[in-house]
C-alpha cells in the first residue's frame, strides 16, 4: 500500500503533472491530425524526454500514448477522417451525428468513453501487473533469452499481410542492433572503421527515422491544395444527460473489457478492438438497424475499445518486457534508454518507477477526459494546419532533437538514411514494426543468449534442464506456427466454399 | 503516373547480397579465444551477427523463389507530382543537413547557426511545398525554432553546434 501511496505522491510533484498534461495535449493534437498516428506521436516527441527524469518522461509518453489515441476521434467525428486508424470505427456514428448537428455531443461521447476505457484497462493493470511480475520474478537468463525470442515471435502478428517480409524486417532489425561495440567485450562489429559508429544506431535515431521521418514523406505524397478541409462551424461541447450516461452502462463496461482483453494479446491493436467492440455492441443491441446512423451507441463501443487497449497493452510490456505492438516497442525503447528493462526485474529494481507508471496512467486518461472537454474549440482547429507547414517542422523537431541526444552529427545522416529506408521499405510492402521490435530486442536477445551459454559451458542443455524454457519455446514456436495454421484454414475454407 | 517496377525478386536478390557481404565482414571480428570464450563457438562475438546474416539470407531466398510464384508485387508508383514532392522534400532534407555545420562555424554564438539554418530551410521548404500563407509560415517557424532554442539550449542546457 506504501508503495502506491509513494507512486500518487511521485505523479503529483509539479513537473510529472506538466509532463501529463502536455503529453496528452500533444498527443491530441497529432492524433487529430489525419496521417499522424500514437506510433508517430510518441517516435516524434522521443528524443525531446531524453534529458527528463525516468518518470517525467514516461509520463509524458504515456500521456501521448492516450491522448493520441482518443485523438483520431476529433476527425473522425468532424471531417469524416479517422485521425488515427483506431477512430476508423468511431466515424460510422459519430460523423453521422455531426452531420445531424450534434457535433459537441459525439464529441462529448468520444471524450467520456476514452476516459472510462483508458481508466479501466488502468485498474487492470495496476492490479494485474505486480501479479504477472511477482510470477516472472523467477526468470534467469536462459528464461529471458526465451522470453526475447517468443518477444520476437510477435512479428508474425504485426507482420500485416506477409509474414515472410515480417520476418526479414525484424532479421533486418536484430542487425541492425549488432553494429558497433557488441554487447559483453565491446569487441567491434560492422564498424567499417568509422569511429562514429562505434556507439551503433541510436536507439531514437532509428525509430524516429523509420516512424515520424518516413511518416512525413509519406504524406508531402498527400499534400492537398490548402482550404480543402471543409470545417466551418465553431465546434463546442455538449455533454450526455445523466440518463443517457446511465443507458450506456452496459456498452461501457462491455467494450471496455473488450478492448483490455485484446490490449494484452500482443499483435491486435487498438484499430481491431475498435471494431470488434462495435461488431459486438451492434450484436448486442435492441435496435442494431440505427447502427451507423448517428447513435452514441456506436461511439461509446468504438472509442471505450480502444482506449482501454493503452492500459492493456502495457501488461505485457511491463510485465514480461514483451512489446507487442508497434507503441509498445517505442515505449520499451524509452525504458531501455534511461537503463530501464521492461520485465520483472523492474519492479524490483525500479518499483517506484513501475507504480508511478501505472497511477501515471490514470491520471492522464483523468486529464485527458479534463483537456477534451475543456480544449475541444482549439483541438478542432488543428485539423486545420496545412501539411506543407506540419511536414518541415516535424523535420526540425526531430533532426534537433537527435542532435541533442548524440551530439553527433553522423546520428542525423543516420536518421536521414533511416527516413528514406523506411519510405521505400513501406512501399514496397514491408512492415515497419518488426524492424523497430528486432531493433529494441536485438541487444537483450544477444546478451541473454550468450550469458545462458557462458552459465552452461557452452552447451544448449538448457532446453530441458530449465522447465520454463521448454515452456516458453513451445509457446514461442506455437505462436509462430498460429499465422500459418490460420491462412491453412481459411484455404481450406475458401477451397470448400 | 510514374511507375517504378521494382519486384520481390530484386529486393529479395539485394538482401541477399547484404547478408553475404555482411558474413564476409564478420570474419573481421572472428575470433577464438579460449580463454575469454571457453571452447564453445556460440559465445564469440561473431557467432550471433553470422546465425542472423544466415537466416536473412534464407529469407532472401524465400522471397526470390516466392516471387516466381505470386504474381509481381513491390511496384512503386507515384503522380509526377507527388514523387515530385517527395524527392524535393529529401533533398532539401540533404541540403540541410549538409549545411548545418557549415552555417553553424559561421556563428560565434553555440545554437545560433543551427537554428537560423533550421529556420530558413523550414520556411523554403513551406513555400516549396505549395503554402502560400506567408503569415502561417513565418509565425509557425519562429513559434518552433523559438520553442526548440528555448527548451533545448536554454532550459535543458544542451550544447548545439
Amino acid at each position: 500500500m506504501e508503495i502506491y501511496l509513494d507512486a500518487v505522491l511521485t505523479i503529483f510533484e509539479l513537473q510529472n503533472l506538466i509532463s501529463i498534461i502536455a503529453g496528452v495535449t500533444i498527443g491530441i493534437i497529432i492524433g487529430a491530425i489525419p496521417g499522424l498516428g500514437a506510433v508517430t506521436a510518441i517516435a516524434a516527441i522521443l528524443p525531446i524526454t531524453f534529458k527528463l527524469d525516468p518518470v517525467t518522461r514516461i509520463m509524458l509518453l504515456l500521456g501521448v500514448f492516450c491522448g493520441a489515441t482518443y485523438g483520431g476521434s476529433i476527425s473522425a467525428t468532424l471531417i469524416h477522417t479517422p485521425g488515427t486508424p483506431s477512430a476508423a470505427a468511431t466515424l460510422f456514428d459519430a460523423y453521422p451525428m455531426a452531420q445531424k448537428g450534434r457535433a459537441g455531443n459525439a464529441l462529448a461521447y468520444g471524450v467520456i468513453s476514452s476516459g472510462i476505457g483508458g481508466l479501466f484497462s488502468a485498474f487492470v493493470l495496476l492490479f494485474l501487473g505486480p501479479l504477472v511480475a511477482k510470477w516472472a520474478l523467477k526468470f534467469g537468463p536462459p528464461e529471458l533469452f526465451t522470453l526475447c525470442l517468443f518477444g520476437l515471435t510477435m512479428v508474425a502478428s504485426i507482420a500485416g499481410a506477409s509474414l515472410l517480409k515480417g520476418l526479414i524486417a525484424s532479421t533486418l532489425g536484430l542487425f541492425f542492433a549488432t553494429i558497433g561495440q557488441e554487447p559483453l567485450t565491446g569487441i567491434e562489429r560492422f564498424t567499417f572503421g568509422n569511429v562514429d559508429l562505434l556507439m551503433g544506431i541510436g536507439l531514437v535515431t532509428i525509430l524516429v527515422g523509420i516512424y515520424a521521418g518516413s511518416e512525413v514523406l509519406r504524406l508531402t505524397e498527400l499534400i492537398k491544395k490548402e482550404g480543402e478541409i471543409g470545417l466551418t462551424k465553431k465546434v463546442s461541447i455538449e455533454l450526455p444527460s445523466f440518463k443517457e450516461f446511465k443507458n450506456q452502462g452496459r456498452n461501457f463496461i462491455w467494450s471496455a473489457v473488450i478492448g483490455t482483453i485484446i490490449g494484452i494479446i500482443p499483435g491486435i491493436g487498438a484499430a481491431i478492438a475498435g471494431f470488434i467492440s462495435y461488431g459486438e455492441a451492434k450484436r448486442r443491441s435492441k435496435y442494431p438497424e440505427k447502427f451507423g446512423t448517428g447513435i452514441p451507441d456506436g461511439i461509446v463501443a468504438s472509442e471505450t475499445a480502444n482506449n482501454a487497449v493503452t492500459g492493456g497493452a502495457l501488461v505485457p510490456l511491463l510485465t514480461l518486457g514483451i512489446p507487442g505492438c508497434p507503441v509498445a516497442a517505442i515505449l520499451l525503447g524509452a525504458l531501455v534508454m534511461q537503463g530501464l528493462y521492461p520485465g520483472p526485474k523492474l519492479f524490483v529494481e525500479h518499483q517506484h518507477v513501475a507504480y508511478s507508471l501505472f497511477v501515471g496512467l490514470i491520471v492522464a486518461n483523468i486529464f485527458m477526459v479534463g483537456l477534451g472537454i475543456m480544449c475541444i474549440r482549439f483541438f478542432a482547429k488543428v485539423i486545420l494546419i496545412p501539411k506543407a507547414i506540419l511536414i518541415p517542422l516535424i523535420i526540425i523537431f526531430c533532426t534537433v532533437s537527435i542532435y541533442t541526444i548524440y551530439s553527433s552529427i553522423f546520428q542525423i545522416w543516420l536518421f536521414f538514411f533511416f527516413v528514406m529506408f523506411g519510405y521505400l521499405f513501406q512501399k514496397f510492402g514491408f512492415p515497419l514494426g518488426p524492424i523497430a521490435l528486432g531493433f529494441v530486442l536485438g541487444s537483450l536477445t544477444e546478451k541473454t543468449f550468450r550469458q545462458t551459454l557462458i552459465m552452461f559451458g557452452g552447451s544448449f542443455t538448457f532446453i530441458y534442464e530449465r522447465p520454463l524454457v521448454l515452456i516458453l519455446l513451445i509457446i514461442t514456436l506455437l505462436s509462430l506456427l498460429r499465422p500459418l495454421f490460420l491462412k491453412w484454414k481459411e484455404r481450406n475454407k475458401q477451397g470448400q466454399g | 503516373m510514374i511507375r517504378i517496377r521494382i519486384t520481390d525478386r530484386v529486393i529479395g536478390f539485394l538482401f541477399l547480397m547484404i547478408a553475404i557481404l555482411g558474413f564476409y565482414r564478420t570474419y573481421s571480428f572472428q575470433i577464438h579465444d579460449t580463454y575469454t570464450y571457453g571452447d564453445s563457438v556460440f559465445i564469440t562475438p561473431s557467432f550471433y551477427p553470422r546465425v542472423l546474416l544466415s537466416t536473412l539470407a534464407i529469407l532472401a531466398i524465400f522471397l526470390i523463389i516466392r516471387s516466381h510464384f505470386v504474381a509481381p508485387s513491390g511496384r512503386i508508383q507515384w503522380t509526377a507530382k507527388s514523387m515530385l514532392r517527395v524527392l524535393l522534400t529529401y533533398l532539401c532534407f540533404l541540403l540541410y543537413i549538409y549545411l548545418l555545420p557549415r552555417i553553424s562555424e559561421l556563428f560565434i554564438k553555440p545554437g545560433m547557426g543551427f537554428m537560423v539554418t533550421s529556420g530558413v530551410f523550414s520556411v523554403l521548404l513551406m513555400v516549396a511545398l505549395g503554402s502560400r500563407k506567408y503569415s502561417w509560415i513565418f509565425f509557425s517557424s519562429f513559434a518552433v525554432i523559438g520553442s526548440v532554442y528555448l527548451f533545448f539550449v536554454v532550459l535543458l542546457k544542451i550544447m548545439l553546434p
